[in-house]
């Protein structure tokens, strides 16, 4: 169905602002977009500040700055905190990455780097709302349903967004992460599960025989079939049985697709599934790459709920969670780069916000804490520029300066790639035309 | 009825071209063309329309020159059709009619009224059906033996005096008011223990035939009516605690209460005034925060549901047992300080022992403790490193002596600094506005200027071998409460055990938090300032509390009586556009869609009246019959055009799960009382299924269950094949098949169909049941295609 036919009937001023399908070109036919939940230091990866070695240990008393500016949830006084990890420059590019990411560092020619997005709120809840929804309050839908919204599925036979926490620990308000907000729940994210069965239902139950299945399902058809025909002036009825063989084919396609046991060992060991501490992230990385190869548009995964929250330690935080991550991120830009599918998959690295050059003087280990001022995230392939890096921000990493750009901007630009207009890609609810850039965002030009 | 008919299509297609042509003027010309007037046009309104701009030419050339060649407006050409609009309004002689038509007084529409209707009268069959799951939402399982003349009076009568009317009918209001039992507090979930008092209160509401103006003042200002249930409408939230900053999150709450009482109860959309005026409709940023106004002067309360007397009787015992929590918590606060200072003395010896393993004349446990905390690697104590180098007494006595002194000087900045922050207190001259939220959750609104002050601190690396050597945890010479009550003695031993007692007492004695409702109550009165763009942090002009102007027919109605609440539920509750929405709403769920197919939204950008006529009438019935709900529907459904309606509905998520249950025989009618977990066991109504706002049900998600956060306009049906997977494979489907397979199998198929779909099976059902059978399907497998087909989930 695509949104004109959804949406007549809703609203009559609603229908003169919508046209199905791609509003331009699109340069990407897929996202798959890495939640990295708590927040990413820029410090420590894509944003090296040799000021700050300089400055480690010095305390910085900020009540003399903008309050805005002030680092204000935590302890003062604060001191400075140069980074543990050391910066080289990697590739024919020669951009500059820490040794906390060896296995992304070695694909930077792949990679947009924005190191100077900012957004609207420290918390982590209202914070991840706004990464995945635009919003900092619950009840808006999600960019992945935003984009299934816009552009429908790539496959019938699999939901057209797909999100994939770990269940370790799920994002604040969970499914409403994903959720479709106030468009029509078909637009929702479907959650892979950790389980045998990886969407809800999925399997018939286990003591029902095939052909007892084959049987119950014609059964259902003839049934269907003689009411419909009472009934030809309601198509929604046929509809709804066109939605049975559907499900009945998901029953075949999703196990199919996502089987990863019989891809091959050196790409399961690339993905890191043969080591404990990459197999979760990597099985998710690898599964991605299958969907979107059969037509899934917007995967997402999430590392675990405040898991880069890097506040008491940032080298034992950032190392672990870099070890979970890294090298199953640069297997799926390798395995998408070879099998010819980066060019039309988006992908994209992103945080709910960056962290703080400093940490409260007390602290014994060094960690860093929220910071909406700056992050640097990245977007690879899907028409982004590879190689590139924009965004600077101050001599101690604090603030974004130059090229300075808003969550929405991102989300403008991951609708951009798709061949959606964030202006035009509206919803008619509570009286106004809703948009997941609420008033519109910029493009990321200088990346495109 | 013809006539009528005709009247309706002539007046809604003249008012088509000229609505049409306002919401082009709005949506496309309004910013620049609207209160700003660039060039001295404005083309909001038919006086500045026949003004025209300052270069004196008429403003319908003006205005088709501009379009059609594009300069105007500048962001980017007309679409051809909206061009067309203009050039076929302006054809048309580019009326003004003047007030939109949502705007004005209720027209009286006289004589008796039969509504237009097209299709055949149903059978009986299909309207029993239709009746039972549009005034009950439940399947009519039980054989209608009445067929005398009249028996759909009688019918009628019967079911809309069931309880079970009240919870299909109070549900459908529970979507206006985005009911629900939690919120996200920011970090956690927030329950809301005493919610579904609200949703029986609604219910309650429905069945008893409270008129729906009282219904209305109730949920706005129940506590001057008698009727504090109601105030859940607000009092259950949404609130945003500590989502964002209080001035942002405390401004957001009210946004979504200013958007359910416009929405939900009058159909207008004044939440779109909150950072610049209305695009479409003529409400101004001044009236949105003049009615936003009201909710700043109203604050979180519960009403509790037992004596007063009990209640204060609770809270002060709740009161006397945090106070003794916190005295005991304090004492033993102040004896761990004082067995610090005792074994700081002499801590040597530990030091020595932790290295040693000997305890001989020494607290065992407090040497076990400096044994561990020796072994920790060098980081953990670098201060300890020449100590390490050589191990002596004489450098663990200096260690000591260090410690000492460092403990001697924190008490002295300590004590400073309790000093400096008593006295920048005072010195504070902003009051705060405390609002305490559900849960006893505090958000100050504004901070206090001057309350920042410099304290004083000891040098670092001192405050940090301290710190753990003593304070943190892991600190070998720490005293947690436990060790504490284990080494003190004599006095203070006594006075603990007397502590102990009287919060052991407290807590005994204290029993479980009454019952209540959650509402709102007066609060100090406030008119709020407009937030410029929005933006709570950027305040602008006072904007005294009033109701907004286009509503009150250009006139000034105060709402600063208290909060303002009271006055504000007298109008809204009598409003020609509350009657409106109501019968457009009960409409919509009679015949699923509304006269006005954006039932929340009756401004210029919303639907026009599919029947101006029948909805005027509709309205002016409604009021006639003293906001009789029930009368209402009563007369809808006996109508004829209720009886020929071709409308088919699918049934939303209660519906549907309440059908399973009441076929296979498992539904437990009990009326009211806690919300229950959504599970195979749970064999209530759905509308008893908790209801999450932070995490809602998975399964009524599936099945177009709106969100909890936000009023819901109407319903949507999706068709998606996770909904089919539900059915083939769901636990809570096999439950049901399985319990609805043993009737059929008791009962026979020509019986189980009667019980279904009141119907005999055809000759080819009865044929290819046979067959399933008989080729091994069992009777469980047959019920379950019976839940899933679409005859079980339509209603015709």
């Amino acid at each position: 169905m695509n949104r004109r036919q959804f949406t007549f009937g809703l609203s009559a001023a609603a229908l003169s602002h919508l046209e199905a399908g791609t509003h331009h070109a699109a340069k990407a036919d897929a996202c798959i977009f890495l939640a990295m939940l708590g927040g990413v230091s820029q410090i420590d990866t894509f944003d090296p500040k040799p000021k700050l070695v300089d400055l480690d240990g010095k305390i910085m008393d900020w009540s003399k700055e903008k309050k805005t500016d002030q680092p204000n949830l935590f302890a003062k006084p604060r001191k400075f905190v140069a980074s543990p990890f050391k910066f080289q420059k990697y590739g024919q590019s020669g951009r500059e990455v820490s040794e906390l990411l060896p296995h992304t560092a070695k694909m930077v020619d792949e990679l947009a780097v924005c190191r100077s997005v900012q957004s609207d709120n420290g918390n982590h809840p209202a914070a991840v709302f706004q990464m995945n929804t635009g919003f900092i309050i619950p009840g808006n839908p999600s960019m992945g349903a935003w984009v299934t919204y816009g552009l429908g599925t790539g496959n019938q036979n699999l939901p057209a967004f797909v999100a994939m926490p770990d269940f370790r620990s799920i994002p604040f308000s969970g499914a409403q992460q994903w959720g479709s907000g106030y468009l029509p729940a078909e637009f929702q994210g479907t959650v892979l599960r950790a389980t045998s069965e990886p969407i809800r239902d999925l399997a018939s139950p286990g003591n029902v025989a095939p052909e007892a299945i084959k049987a119950e399902r014609e059964a259902l058809r003839g049934m269907n079939g003689s009411f419909a025909a009472l009934r030809a002036d309601y198509p929604d009825l046929r509809a709804r049985m066109d939605s049975y063989e559907l499900a009945y084919r998901m029953q075949l396609e999703v196990p199919r697709v996502l089987s990863i046991e019989a891809e091959p060992e050196q790409v399961k060991e690339a993905y890191g599934l043969n080591d404990p501490v990459t197999a979760s992230f990597g099985r998710r990385c690898l599964m991605a790459r299958k969907l979107v190869e059969a037509g899934v548009r917007f995967v997402e995964i999430f590392t675990p709920s405040q898991s880069w929250d890097a506040h008491g330690d940032i080298r034992k935080n950032h190392e672990k969670n870099a070890r979970e991550t890294d090298k199953p991120i640069a297997a799926l830009l390798a395995d998408l780069k070879q099998r010819g599918m980066l060019k039309k998959t988006l992908v994209v690295y992103m945080g709910e916000f960056g962290r703080t050059p400093d940490t409260p003087a007390e602290q014994k280990t060094p960690g860093r804490d929220h910071n909406t001022r700056c992050q640097s995230m990245w977007f690879a392939g899907g028409g982004m520029k590879g190689g590139s890096m924009i965004g600077t921000t101050d001599e101690i990493g604090h603030k974004a300066v130059e090229n300075v750009y808003h969550m929405h901007d991102v989300h403008a630009t991951i609708l951009n790639q798709m061949g959606l207009n964030d202006m035009r890609l509206t919803y008619y609810f509570g009286g106004r035309n809703r948009r997941l850039t609420d008033l519109g965002g910029r493009l990321i030009k200088e990346l495109i | 009825m013809k006539w009528l008919c005709f009247v309706a299509v002539c007046f809604s297609a003249l008012a088509g071209v000229e609505d049409d042509a306002r919401r082009v003027l709005a949506g496309r010309c309004g910013a620049c063309h609207g209160a700003t007037a660039m060039g001295g046009l404005r083309l909001d309104s038919a006086e500045g329309f026949l003004k025209g701009g300052k270069s004196g030419r008429p403003a319908q050339e003006m205005l088709l020159s501009a379009v059609r060649s594009g300069v105007m407006p500048p962001g980017g050409k007309l679409k051809p059709e909206e061009v067309a609009t203009l050039e076929e309004w302006v054809a048309g002689g580019a009326k003004w009619a003047g007030e939109h038509w949502a705007w004005k007084p209720l027209r009286t529409v006289s004589g008796s009224f039969d509504f237009p209707a097209d299709g055949p009268v149903a059978d009986r069959r299909t309207l029993v059906r239709r009746l039972y799951f549009d005034l009950t939402g439940l399947p009519p399982v039980v054989p209608e033996k009445d067929t005398k003349p009249g028996w759909q009076g009688r019918l009628v009568d019967r079911l809309i005096a069931s309880p079970q009317f009240g919870e299909h009918w109070g549900r459908h209001w529970l979507d206006v008011a985005r009911y629900g039992e939690d919120d996200f507090s920011g970090t956690a979930v927030q329950p809301y223990p005493n919610a579904w008092r609200y949703r029986d209160w609604v219910i309650g509401a429905v069945n008893r035939n409270l008129p729906y103006d009282r219904f209305l003042m109730a949920q706005l200002a129940g506590d001057s009516i008698g009727e504090a249930g109601g105030l859940g409408l607000t009092g259950l939230g949404p609130w945003y605690y500590g989502i964002s900053q209080p001035p942002q999150a405390r401004a957001d709450e009210r946004h979504d209460r200013v958007d359910v009482v416009s929405r939900g109860m009058l159909g207008v959309t004044v939440a779109c005034a909150r950072c610049h005026d209305h695009k479409y409709d003529p409400f101004s940023q001044k009236d949105y925060y003049a009615l936003s106004g009201v909710f700043a002067s109203s604050a979180y309360k519960e009403y509790p549901l037992v004596p007063e007397a009990e209640a204060v009787a609770w809270r002060e015992q709740k009161k006397q047992l945090d106070a003794a929590e916190k005295k005991l918590e304090k004492f033993l606060g102040a004896q761990a300080e004082v067995l610090r200072e005792k074994f700081a003395v002499g801590m040597w010896r530990y030091m020595m022992g932790g290295l040693t393993g000997d305890a001989t004349g020494l607290n065992a446990e407090l040497v076990m403790r400096w044994c561990e905390y020796l072994k920790k690697p060098e980081e953990f104590h670098p201060y300890l490193k020449s100590f390490f180098e050589g191990p002596s007494e004489e450098k663990a006595r200096a260690f000591e002596a260090l410690m000492l002194d460092i403990a001697a000087e924190k008490k002295k900045v300590d004590e400073e600094n309790r000093l400096t922050v008593e006295a920048a207190a005072k010195v504070a001259v902003k009051p705060k506005r405390t609002i305490v939220l559900p849960g006893g959750y505090r958000s100050d609104e504004d901070f206090n200027p001057g309350a920042d002050v410099a304290v004083k601190s000891i040098a670092r690396d001192r405050y940090v071998a301290y710190n753990r050597t003593f304070l943190e945890g892991g600190a070998p010479m720490r005293f947690p409460s436990e060790l504490t009550v284990r080494l003190i003695e004599g006095a203070a031993k006594a006075e603990y055990e007397v502590l102990k007692a009287d919060r052991d007492r407290l807590k005994k004695s204290l029993p479980e938090k009454y019952p209540y409702f959650d509402g709102i109550g007066e609060f100090e009165s406030w008119d709020l300032n407009l937030d410029k763009r929005g933006n709570p942090e950027d305040p602008g002009e006072v904007v005294p509390r009033r109701f907004p102007m286009v509503l009150s027919g250009g006139k000034v109605i105060p709402l600063n009586q208290g909060s303002g609440r009271l006055r504000l539920a007298e109008i809204v509750a009598h409003h020609p556009l509350a009657a409106r929405v109501a019968v457009n709403r009960i409409w919509m769920h009679l015949f699923g869609e509304g006269i006005v197919r954006t039932p929340s939204n009756f401004g210029l950008a919303g639907d026009r009246p599919r029947n101006p006529e029948l909805l005027e009438y509709l309205a002016g019935r409604f009021v006639g019959l003293n906001y009789d709900v029930k009368a209402m529907v009563r007369e809808i459904v006996l109508s004829a055009t209720y009886q020929r309606s071709t409308a088919r509905k699918r049934l939303t998520a209660e519906q549907f799960r309440d059908a399973m249950l009441a076929v296979s025989g498992r539904l437990d009618l009990k009326v009211g009382g806690a919300s229950e977990e959504l599970k195979p066991e749970m064999r209530r109504r759905t509308v008893y299924a908790k209801v999450g706002r932070f995490q809602a049900d998975e399964t009524l998600s599936l099945f177009d269950l709106p969100s909890a956060a936000v009023t819901c306009e109407q319903r949507v049906v999706t068709n998606v094949p996770l909904q089919k997977l539900f059915y083939l494979n769901s636990e809570m489907v096999a439950v049901e098949a399985a319990a609805l397979g043993e009737r059929f199998r008791k009962m026979g198929l020509k019986r189980g169909y009667e019980l279904v779909f009141q119907r005999a099976p055809s000759e080819s059902e009865k044929l290819a049941a046979k067959e399933f059978l008989a080729s091994g399907g069992s009777w469980k497998q047959f019920a379950q295609v019976i839940l899933s087909t679409n005859e079980f989930s339509y209603v015709d």
